[in-house]
This record gives structure tokens, C-alpha cells and sequence, in this order.
């Protein structure tokens, strides 16, 4: 069982390295530090709670349900509003719109809804990608009113994706309440039983 | 405070008059902007999935284990969104079929993305937390979301059959295998459900 762990541990880190350095040669440095840096730390909450004892799809996978569904929204204002492109101008690479859409609208929601189905099966890797998203929103989304607007063009103003960015930071603050109250709970009972 | 007051019951038919309303809206907004074809596209299974949760999963809700499939289900709706996209569908369908498209109907690769990835497959999503937590309208969307797959699968071989190069590839045939894959076995086990729940009765 721990070797099969260790091996979803690897998974986990080999994709998000590999994805890191995907954002990096499309997007460029500033969404594969946002992006890239929520995965790792998804990781690491990962491994400091649910790995070992995966969480109890009863009260979380709603919220986790949820919370992509917004995201998916968050996504069409992007797309709407250009997105891809504004952020290759403000980094200084060739993010075109075909690429956006296709790395995040279509490659990465795959996992996505796959962590969905994990959750449900008390899965690790379904863990792992719960644990992702939820510090990606959090962390990741205010960027779109604190950040975008600012580095643009000096001025505020809006951003693609500013109106519905800070809605999936809601879900996902709750959904990591939630999973930590939970963990904290089952490992109390598993000392217990001990 | 009384406890009678604390909660609405909602009694199980407005729910029916709520979808039917839901469904004949957006027949009609899709008919204006969209045209005939998109609309009874997601009209017609909208209608078949009424008649099959009302005979089925109406009053009784199914069961959680068919939430994996459930969620299966939009995620190879999305692999097959992604196909038709990458193979450019809006304009094949607008090439196939002409006289669906006329003014001053608008159908384009937006249209497309907004309406079925993005609007349709969160609306999904949210459905799923609704069948989850096991409430009436959860219920008729899993049937809507496999009759969908099934409608979505199919109706690229039915297209190319009026393709003016002859019957070749269409957008969303290969993703199209498999969402009528998964909309066949998840219709499948809802009908088993049923069986199910009339043996449960006859006992009773």
C-alpha cells in the first residue's frame, strides 16, 4: 500500500513538473509561477493530510464539483475577454488564444473532472488534484484583481476573467476547511482505534 | 420560531413545470439567435430525458454509485468538445447544412464553446452536486446528461451524411464513440434502477 503511495506521490510531482515546464514554454514565467507554484503546494498539503488518509468524498465532492463548475466559467470570461494574449503581452511570449484553449479549457479540466471521479473512489491522485485546485483558487485567482490589472498598462483596470475570479476562491477556501476538519477528525479516530 | 416555518417543501411537480419552463426558454432563445437545428438538437433530448426520469427516477431518487458514470459522461463530452473545436465543427455544421444558418442566425466557434464546454458542461457540474445530494432536479439532468451524450455522439454520423463531399470525417465522430458509449451503459443502469424499484414495490 505505502509503495503504491510513493507511486502516486511520483505521478503527482512528475505532472506538475511536466506542466510547469509545458506553461513555461507557452504562457511564459508569470502563469507558470502562479499555476506552477499551486500544484507544488497542492503537493505538499497533499502529502501533510489526505494522502495518507484520503478524503471522505460525503462532504467534500459538492463543493469540489462546485468549484470546478465556476472555474469553468472563470475560463469562458477569459476566453471572451482574451486572455492568452493579454498575458503573452504583458510577459513577453506567444500565448495565442488556440493555445490557451487548448491547455486550459480542454487538457487541464480533463484532470480535473478525473479528480472528481478519484475523489468519489477515495483515490490519492483524485486527492492530489482536490488539494490543487482548491490552493489554485486561493491563491491563484486574486492575482486577476491585484496583479493583471496593475502590471498591464499602469493604470487599474479590467483584466479577463476579473468579474468571476473571486467566486471559485469561496468554494475552495470552504472545500480546504472542510477537508482539514475532516482529516483532523479521522486521524483522531484512526489513533484511537490504535 | 416554529419549525414548520423553517423550511420550504418544494412538492415534487414544480420541479417538472420548472424544467419544462427551462427547456421551452431555451428552445425558443436558441430557435432566435442560434436557429432551428442547434435548438432541437438540445431540445429533443431535453424532452426524451422528461419522459424517461419521469418514468423512472421521478420518485425515487437513483442511487450514488452512478455518479462516477455521471461525471464519466462529461468528461468525454469535453473530449468530444475539444475534437469538435480542434476540427473547426461550427463552420462544417454552417457548411453542411446551410439553410439552418441563414440571417440572421449567428452560429460560430464562440457560440460553440460558450454554449457546450464552457455554459453546458459547468451547468453539468453543478447538476452533479444536485443529483448528489439527491433532490428531483440532479435527477432528471443524469438523464439528460446521457441522452445528451447519446444525441451528441450520433448526430456527427447523422451530419455527414449530408456532407456535399459525400459521407467522410466530421468533426466530433471520434469523441462522438465514445460519449454514446457512456450515455448507452448510463441509460442501461438507470433502466435497471427502475426494475428495481418495481420489484421493490410488487414486495411491498
Amino acid at each position: 500500500m505505502l509503495n503504491t503511495n510513493k507511486l502516486y506521490l511520483g505521478v503527482a510531482i512528475t505532472f506538475a513538473i511536466s506542466f510547469i515546464v509545458m506553461l513555461l514554454q507557452t504562457a511564459g514565467i508569470m502563469p507558470a509561477i502562479i499555476i506552477g507554484g499551486s500544484m507544488l503546494v497542492g503537493v505538499v498539503l497533499w502529502f501533510f493530510t489526505t494522502y495518507k488518509i484520503p478524503a471522505n468524498p460525503k462532504n467534500v465532492l459538492p463543493i469540489y464539483l462546485i468549484t470546478i463548475a465556476i472555474l469553468l466559467l472563470h475560463i469562458w470570461e477569459e476566453y471572451l475577454f482574451d486572455f492568452g494574449p493579454r498575458i503573452a503581452q504583458l510577459n513577453g511570449s506567444t500565448w495565442s488564444e488556440v493555445e490557451f484553449l487548448t491547455l486550459i479549457a480542454f487538457y487541464l479540466p480533463v484532470f480535473w473532472i478525473l479528480g472528481a471521479i478519484g475523489l468519489y473512489y477515495r483515490h490519492p491522485l483524485g486527492n492530489a488534484m482536490i488539494w490543487f485546485i482548491f490552493i489554485g483558487m486561493a491563491f491563484g485567482e486574486p492575482v486577476h484583481l491585484l496583479v493583471f490589472p496593475i502590471l498591464d498598462d499602469g493604470r487599474y483596470h479590467y483584466f479577463p476573467g476579473m468579474w468571476s475570479a473571486l467566486f471559485p476562491l469561496v468554494t475552495s477556501i470552504w472545500g480546504m476547511s472542510v477537508l482539514i476538519k475532516d482529516y483532523r477528525e479521522e486521524s483522531k479516530l484512526q489513533e484511537a482505534e490504535k | 420560531m416554529n419549525k414548520d416555518y423553517e423550511y420550504l417543501d418544494v412538492p415534487r411537480w414544480v420541479n417538472v413545470l420548472f424544467i419544462l419552463s427551462t427547456i421551452i426558454t431555451l428552445c425558443v432563445a436558441g430557435y432566435i439567435y442560434t436557429g432551428a437545428l442547434i435548438s432541437l438538437l438540445v431540445g429533443v433530448p431535453a424532452m426524451v430525458a422528461l419522459f424517461f426520469w419521469l418514468t423512472t427516477t421521478y420518485h425515487q431518487s437513483a442511487p450514488r454509485r452512478i455518479i462516477p458514470w455521471y461525471i464519466g459522461a462529461v468528461l468525454v463530452l469535453l473530449i468530444q468538445h475539444a475534437e469538435q473545436w480542434h476540427f473547426n465543427y461550427a463552420e462544417q455544421l454552417k457548411l453542411t447544412l446551410p439553410q439552418f444558418f441563414s440571417d440572421p442566425v449567428v452560429f460560430n466557434e464562440a457560440i460553440f464553446l460558450s454554449i457546450f464546454p464552457f455554459a453546458g458542461l459547468a451547468l453539468f457540474l453543478v447538476f452533479a452536486t444536485s443529483f448528489y445530494l439527491r433532490r428531483p432536479l440532479g435527477n432528471y439532468m443524469v438523464w439528460f446528461v446521457f441522452v445528451w451524450a447519446i444525441t451528441s455522439g450520433l448526430t456527427p454520423y447523422l451530419f455527414t451524411l449530408f456532407q456535399e463531399s459525400g459521407i467522410s470525417y466530421f468533426p466530433g465522430m471520434l469523441g462522438g464513440v465514445l460519449t454514446t458509449g457512456v450515455g448507452v451503459w448510463g441509460c442501461k443502469l438507470l433502466l435497471n434502477i427502475k426494475n428495481i424499484v418495481k420489484e421493490d414495490y410488487s414486495h411491498a
